[in-house]
């Protein structure tokens, strides 16, 4: 049985701020199609390092992220300025279902 | 989180740089900022930017913010501007926005306050609450503003 969590890495400059708010966003979203998320913040210069030690499924960000990163990033300033949500939203949970489909087959 | 001595009315700045230098002197001069937290917000804007083109294009935001070593307890400076200055948009290097309300972002434990943070900004999202802070006479309006808007969400007391 595959894990169905979906560890996800919320990224902003500071590494907290925009990313929390973010962060909460996703859970809920991702809460309504029965997708459990495990999700916490980071800042930019950190990401690379830390996809490369593997454990992470998806990265929502709010900022360019610096070095080339193995997992799907998607733009969430559309949840700060409401710009786009539902752009944002689509895009979330297709990808989120993607790779869990994905994680299944892995076994 | 919110305090009428943190608002600032009609704000005449030429750029983002003394828009944030004027909220940084309120919110260091009330204890909820160290002097450090000027620099650090003006640098972190240039490598992370927090311009923010909102629904309407129409009085378009800012939350500059920074590390929480430089705060020393969670509030929310606000600058509502007679002109619009220039902020770069979120995530870009280049996409300039004409902002008319900032929000300078003081969190020490986002934990304790995202929340209230997040729900302010959702809100902001609204144009009617955007054009009303705008037209705000007194800073006590515009807390009573943003405090609706919590309030309405939650009865939650907030610290």
């Amino acid at each position: 049985m595959a894990d169905k969590t979906l560890k996800i890495l919320a990224v902003c400059g500071s590494g907290v701020v925009s990313s929390s708010m973010i962060t909460t966003h996703v859970k809920e979203i991702l809460g309504q199609y029965g997708i459990k998320v495990d999700a916490f913040g980071l800042m930019p210069q950190m990401v690379k390092s830390y996809v490369d030690r593997g454990d992470v499924d998806l990265i929502v960000s709010t900022t360019k992220i610096p070095g080339e990163i193995d997992v799907p990033i998607i733009n969430a300033v559309a949840l700060l300025s409401g710009i786009g949500e539902d752009e944002f939203t689509e895009e979330l949970v297709s990808a989120a279902r993607r790779i869990i489909e994905e994680k299944g087959k892995g076994g | 989180m919110l305090d009428e001595k943190l608002v600032r009315l009609g704000v005449k700045a030429k750029s983002s740089k003394e828009v944030i230098q004027l909220l940084g002197d309120v919110l260091a001069r009330y204890g909820y900022v160290k002097d450090s937290w000027i620099q650090a917000v003006i640098d972190r804007e240039e490598a992370f930017p927090t311009g923010l083109n909102m629904p309407g294009d129409d009085c378009n935001i800012a939350i500059p913010h920074t590390d929480v070593d430089h705060v020393l307890k969670p509030g929310v400076a606000v600058a509502i501007l007679a002109h619009p200055v220039t902020f770069i948009h979120m995530a870009t290097d280049d996409q300039l926005v004409p902002v008319e309300l900032v929000f300078a972002l003081a969190i020490s434990d986002p934990k304790q306050v995202i929340d209230s943070l997040k729900r302010i900004v959702t809100a902001l999202q609204k144009p009617e609450l955007r054009q009303q802070l705008k037209k705000a006479t007194s800073p006590k309006e515009v807390v009573g503003l943003l405090n609706r808007e919590l309030g309405s969400m939650s009865s939650q007391p907030v610290g």
